[in-house]
């Protein structure tokens, strides 16, 4: 390929590459078995830790089932599957334990609260664009080879600065985007999907109220 | 286990810079060379019809599937010379709009026959949710093309959580190209990939734009709570490979599109508003950019309409004429797409009949249209072109 067809390709946006049909069946159930597994560990970490991962293996197999038996069928029904973003994040949960050295835990912390506001700014763009209030489609965007290498410099730069394992999440989902053009075969839907824009706001808020009204929110 | 947090600045930059190379080399390198300005291509056969008059000579239901009392929302797919079949018909049918059990019924018009073949249901939602692996609620509005390689695509309105404002459009292609009508599968391709909302709220209803490197233009729109309309690229394989937006403003729907020139298309479009017109938006660059223009003189009752170019340049376009209702359906003419002239009277009716969604294709040197009719079956009419009366 010559430098020319090069820049072409990259800042095309008539080349779009979608994943197949049988990828797409197997992110949706891995994803929401992830998902949905992570959930199953949450809530069940007052256990002992043989029945937490029994628990989370059954969910996990259970998402797995063909058809209307697994729940993915109609999660999916309604929101698709999760962005690649949550389901990278549910697997860092499951290891949390792993991750969670007395020494780094500060500075993970900080790396992931980095990401909160662009992902939640990032999450309005998307919804104001699928209304259609810009002139120009941000998620059409998401199509072309120029966003997702955009994205990687962003995501290289912040791990380059951050250092941290939390810092290196977006570069990991931007290799499985590259790699399997999941969930979708747009970048924007890999980066980041409307529960986990909605859980970030979450996020942000409590600790907004937290830091204006620490008295009252102790509890 | 390698353990990134204790990296170097150094071997982080090192790792960075040789990462971010392959993912931009794989990302580039998968892809195809960037498509070409697009290109409409016209009906060839009908460039022996100039100068000359519309006139009926066939027109009739297309038979249902045993037991199913509503219909709606057909579509037709011209065939090629080699097949026995001239066209096909695609619409929803089952016990009313929206039902669970609605499906998708298809009938082909026989070239030695002259008769449309007992209708058969395609598609139905709990195949296509098996397929798909998630589930589907509603199936609706669907629309037919027909690839390189003489594979149906179906694009077909699919609901998720909601109603028809929470739809996704599916798209289906026939398993087999060697299939018999009889025989006739689908299989599910994807959910088109076309907004971040959980991907709703768009959907399909008028025939897509062929064009000359073998692809063609899907026009969709989108519905909740907004309505705009979208026009969706694909290739000669039926891959999805871009998407444009045709109009900035949000009362817009049903786009249905019009070669005016090899890279020049007019997208007509329904418009939501009471006491609404036809509305317009054009590009001259092949669907690169769209500006909205004046709206048409027709009046449009919030109701679906259906264009076609002929060979020879003429437009031709079904359309809902009553200001209120869809009582009135009528065939209008024109030579630029600006002022349009009456050329038939499809279906006038009174009070509560309603003759709608229309559909339009050439097939056989001959004009075929079919409409919803009183939402119980699907009608059609067929036109050829005779010399002018002197």
């Amino acid at each position: 390929m010559d430098i020319s067809t090069f820049f072409k390709i990259l800042f095309s946006v008539d080349n779009a590459l979608l994943p197949g049909a049988g990828a797409l069946w197997l992110s949706l159930h891995l994803g929401w078995a992830i998902v949905l597994a992570s959930g199953a560990l949450w809530l069940a970490r007052h256990f002992v830790p043989r029945y937490q991962w029994a628990l989370a293996s059954l969910v996990l197999l259970w998402n797995l089932l063909p058809g209307a038996l697994s729940p993915a069928f109609w999660l999916g029904l309604a929101f698709q599957s999760p962005s690649t973003m949550t389901g990278i994040i549910c697997i860092a949960c499951l290891l949390q334990s792993h991750w969670r050295t007395p020494t780094g835990a500060i500075a993970e912390g900080r790396s992931l609260r980095l990401l909160v506001v662009p992902g939640m700014v990032l999450g309005w763009v998307l919804l104001l664009d699928t209304l259609a209030w810009f002139p120009v489609s941000v998620y059409a965007w998401g199509f072309a080879a120029s966003a997702v290498v955009a994205a990687v410099v962003v995501a290289a730069l912040f791990w380059l600065q951050q250092g941290t394992r939390a810092s290196a999440l977006p570069l990991a989902v931007l290799a499985v985007y590259v790699l399997t053009r999941l969930p979708s075969g747009n970048l924007w839907d890999a980066l980041l999907d409307p529960w986990l824009w909605l859980a970030l706001q979450a996020g942000w808020l409590i600790s907004v109220a937290r830091r204006c009204w620490p008295a009252a929110t102790r509890a | 286990m390698i353990d990134l947090a204790t990296f170097s600045f150094k071997q982080r930059l090192l790792l960075a810079v040789l990462l971010g190379a392959a993912l931009a080399i794989l990302e580039t390198g998968r892809r195809a060379a960037p498509a070409s300005m697009a290109q409409a291509m016209l009906p060839a056969a009908t460039a022996t019809v100039s100068g000359a008059v519309l006139t009926r000579v066939g027109s009739g239901r297309i038979p249902m599937p045993a037991g199913t009392p509503a219909a709606h929302a057909s579509t037709l797919l011209t065939m090629p010379a080699a097949d026995s079949s001239a066209l096909m018909a695609f619409w929803f049918a089952g016990t009313r709009e929206s039902d669970p059990d609605v499906q998708i019924a298809a009938s082909s018009f026989d070239r030695r026959t002259q008769q449309w073949s007992a209708a058969r249901f395609v598609v139905n939602r709990q195949t296509l949710g098996g397929q798909l692996g998630f589930g589907v609620r509603r199936l609706g509005n669907p629309v037919a093309w027909l690839d390189g390689e003489r594979r149906i695509h179906l694009f077909v309105v699919a609901t998720g959580l909601g109603g028809w404002a929470a739809s996704r459009i599916v798209h289906l292609r026939q398993s087999d190209s060697a299939q018999a009508f009889n025989a006739l599968t689908f299989d599910a391709v994807r959910v088109l990939p076309l907004s971040w909302l959980w991907n709703t709220s768009f959907l399909v209803r008028s025939a897509p734009l062929p064009l000359a490197d073998g692809g063609m233009l899907l026009p969709v729109h989108f519905e909740l709570g907004t309505k705009y309309p979208v026009a969706l690229r694909f290739d000669a394989r039926g891959e999805l490979i871009g998407t444009a937006r045709i109009s900035s403003r949000h009362h817009l729907l049903q786009p249905t599109l019009l070669i005016a020139g090899p890279s020049h298309w007019l997208a007509l479009m329904r418009d939501q508003r009471a006491q609404g017109r036809v509305a317009v938006a054009q590009t001259r660059d092949g669907g690169q950019n769209w500006t909205d223009s004046e709206d048409l003189a027709l009046t449009n009752p919030d109701a679906s309409v259906a264009a076609l170019t002929l060979g020879d340049g003429r437009m031709l376009l079904a359309h809902n004429s009553s200001p209120h209702d869809r009582t009135a359906l009528d065939l209008s003419v024109s030579a630029g797409g600006r002022n349009w002239a009456l050329a038939q009277v499809l279906a006038h009716g009174t009070g509560a009949d309603e003759y709608s969604y229309p559909a339009l294709a050439w097939a056989d040197d001959s004009l075929w249209v079919s409409y919803t009719d009183q939402r119980k079956a699907i009608a059609w009419q067929r036109f050829s072109f005779s010399a002018p009366a002197h």
